[in-house]
């Protein structure tokens, strides 16, 4: 019975890992990526003067000028501080009725107040994206997500059942022995970080959890899902509009307030309900860089008259805290480059212990003598393809006219048009040859990408480095770091090839 | 502080790995594998990593601290794991510059 | 692991026959969990002033636990019928607790 549990629950493992593993070895990867979106958005934006220090009353100042002059007849404005990793004014209005667009979004330099002259692109925004919308139309990619991440919840637990010797082989690694050494490696990422695994794909679930699960929410709100949010600390209800013109207060006269109330602490975001209304409301949200949990403090004004009127959060119930303490940890944005960084290392394990679990599934048969070439090709085309198609992104950031139409769209196809050449690549040849091929071609890319954005922008790393621009300088040695991977993991392909064939 | 608490959690996971039969006998250079140092290894081990988990938390506060931690848990076995395969003899060396290095960046 | 070429394909088999219950019994069950959950915490603290919200968020954090359970079970039990009498039978049950109890 014991033996035939632990046999059901193997076979479970391989099925629930293999059958999403390309589309999770893609989300771990895209998702690591963007723990680093602000960077990632400025490096995309050369042109942008770097180092800019901002003035937090200024700033605002500026954004409200800019807000009241296109959209005085919104129904809402968000205001996106500039932080020093992006150092750039979000500003975002929807609009319910009128002339103009119901949503817009636009980057303003915070000295001039002016929507920003950069070139347009996505930026870290794509990656983001990618990792839980893939880029697909309605709903459609988060669902498809949301399946692979119960089926990685499901591999990792019964992946535990079916790993006997845990602690016996918490350090094991013996390369250059074939399916052993991926079994090996497969284990020892898996293990190694196993918390940020567990964290990482439950949180995952549970940030999108009123699109999966939204039942309770239907059986107990019925169509009042707002009243939901606002109740679970994630959403601000405002009053209803009053319908009577009114001046808004100056928001910038409201920041002393925040900063007596969080001292040490900057201003993250500012929400205006009915900006022109009379039952306006104004709500400073703290940055998100210092706290753990996303339930981040908030002040709430009358917009009218800038009186303080309540701070809701501190009441916060457990259940609702723990959820935002979730969702601040998927998000991971506090702690510093550091804490990025080890996030980010954290990722690309999770990403080695999917691909290292695909090639052991194929590597298997294959010893047994079975071979599937769907199976082969599609680990090919993921785990050789996918970084193939990040670095060809970032050669199209450099390459791309800035005046081109749908300048920021067809960086994204470059992305897809260079996945799909791997795709079909891998398709063709499934061979340990196509593997190095494709290694290579990554590690090209990746270690030429310093050599092209030093030609094609001023910011190459013989300027970069002894001026200490830290951003481009750091961007540049994570390409060749990555191209050097890849470059040793070509390597080691050939070698193990060797290996197997003596 | 992050370094302190880095070189905490790899001389930790060194401590535990010299402390097992499989990895002790390379680890420590010799034949064969001394048994009793076996539990004194792993004592120490849990210890760093108990201490790192502190450094973390002195750094970080107590809500990102255990992340941290764990982060550096994760992270800093990696090149232990790749040493052992590698030169398991050398695994050691890492281990005083980086305490070193770590205790004088942090300034005690 | 290494398990032969002959029982694999048994087990392959049986592989099939447990696919239904795992795909398509476990979300059942984590939908009558989300509802139900929510229903019973209001019953059991009738004075917590954000009730309903708490049971919510208790009952969707914790129903991908229960999910994930789920598909286990669909694995872990005897025969396939067990294992589509051991999901639907407690998700028939919750949803109907969650109906009889909903305001």
């Amino acid at each position: 019975m014991r033996h035939g549990f632990r046999q059901a629950m193997a076979l479970l493992h391989s099925w629930a890992g293999l059958v999403p593993g390309w589309l999770l070895f893609a989300v771990f990867l895209t998702g690591s990526l963007s723990y680093f979106r602000p960077e990632i958005s400025q490096w995309t934006r050369p042109e942008l003067p770097s180092g800019a220090m901002s003035d937090p009353g200024r700033d605002v100042r500026a954004a409200q000028d800019y807000l009241t002059r296109t959209a005085p007849d919104a129904t809402r404005w968000l205001i996106e501080m500039p932080l020093a990793r992006l150092p750039l004014t979000g500003v975002t209005l929807w609009r319910e009725r009128g002339a103009g667009p119901h949503y817009r979004h636009d980057l303003l330099d915070p000295r001039q107040g002016m929507p920003i002259a950069a070139r347009a692109t996505h930026g870290g925004d794509f990656f983001y994206y990618f990792h839980f919308d893939l880029h697909m139309p309605w709903r459609l990619g988060r669902l498809i997500v949301g399946f692979s991440a119960m089926a990685m919840l499901v591999a990792l637990l019964t992946g535990l059942i079916v790993h006997r010797r845990l602690f016996a082989d918490f350090f094991t690694f013996r390369p250059g022995k074939g399916p052993r050494s991926w079994l090996d490696a497969h284990n020892a990422c898996g293990v190694l970080a196993l918390p940020y695994h567990v964290m990482i794909t439950y949180s995952g679930l549970v940030i999108l959890m009123s699109l999966y699960l939204p039942w309770g929410i239907d059986l107990l709100y019925g169509t009042d899902r707002a009243r939901f949010f606002a109740e679970a600390g994630q959403n601000f209800r405002p009053p209803p509009a009053a319908g009577v013109p009114a001046g808004l207060v100056d928001l910038a006269s409201l920041m002393p307030e925040a900063a007596r109330r969080w001292p040490g602490e900057a201003v993250g975001r500012i929400d205006v309900y009915g900006p022109g209304d009379a039952a306006a409301r104004v709500v400073f949200t703290v940055a998100d860089d210092a706290r753990l949990s996303h339930a981040r403090a908030r002040l709430i004004f009358d917009g009218v008259g800038g009186t303080l009127l309540s701070e809701p959060e501190n009441g916060l119930p457990g259940p609702a805290r723990l959820e935002r303490a979730l969702y601040g940890m998927h998000l991971g944005r506090f702690g510093g480059p550091l804490l990025h960084a080890l996030f980010f290392c954290s990722g690309l394990l999770g990403a080695a212990m999917v691909g290292a679990g695909l090639i052991l599934w194929t590597g298997k048969r294959r010893a047994a003598g079975e071979t599937h070439p769907v199976a082969e090709a599609l680990n090919l085309a993921v785990i050789g393809g996918l970084p193939i198609a990040i670095a060809a992104f970032f050669w199209a950031n450099r390459l791309l006219p800035v005046g081109l139409a749908a300048r920021a769209d067809r960086e994204g196809l470059c992305f897809f048009a260079a996945w799909m050449v791997a795709g079909i690549h891998a398709a063709l040849h499934r061979d340990a040859a196509a593997w190095r091929t494709q290694f290579r071609c990554a590690a090209g890319l990746f270690l030429a990408l310093p050599v092209l954005d030093g030609l094609t922008t001023s910011h190459g790393l013989p300027v970069s480095l002894p001026a200490g621009d830290w951003l481009f300088a750091g961007f540049d040695l994570a390409f060749l770091a990555g191209g050097g991977g890849m470059a040793g993991l070509s390597l080691l392909s050939r070698r193990n090839r060797r290996r197997v064939a003596k | 502080m992050t370094l302190l608490a880095f070189a905490l959690t790899y001389g930790g996971w060194w401590a535990l790995a010299a402390g097992m039969a499989r990895h002790g006998g390379p680890m420590l250079g010799r034949g064969a594998f001394p048994a009793v140092l076996a539990p004194v290894l792993r004592a120490t081990g849990g210890g760093l990593l108990v201490l790192s988990f502190f450094t973390a938390a002195g750094e970080y506060g107590w809500d990102i601290g255990p992340v941290a931690w764990c982060g550096l848990g994760s992270v800093g076995a990696v090149p232990l794991v790749l040493m052992l395969a590698w030169r398991p003899a050398l695994a050691a060396l890492p281990v005083a510059p980086l305490l070193a290095i770590g205790w004088w960046l942090s300034g005690f | 692991m290494r398990a032969s070429g002959g029982t694999r394909r048994t087990t392959g088999a049986g592989m099939r026959s447990r696919l239904g219950p795992a795909v398509l019994g476990g979300y059942p069950l984590a939908a009558a969990w989300v509802m139900a959950v929510p229903v019973l915490w209001a019953a059991i603290y009738p004075d917590d002033p954000f009730r309903l919200a708490d049971g919510v968020l208790i009952g969707s954090m914790s129903a991908f636990a229960v999910c994930a359970l789920a598909v286990l079970w669909a694995f872990a039990a005897p025969t396939a019928r067990h294992a589509w009498i051991g999901l639907l039978g407690p998700a028939f049950l919750l949803a109907l607790m969650a109906g009889l109890g909903a305001p």
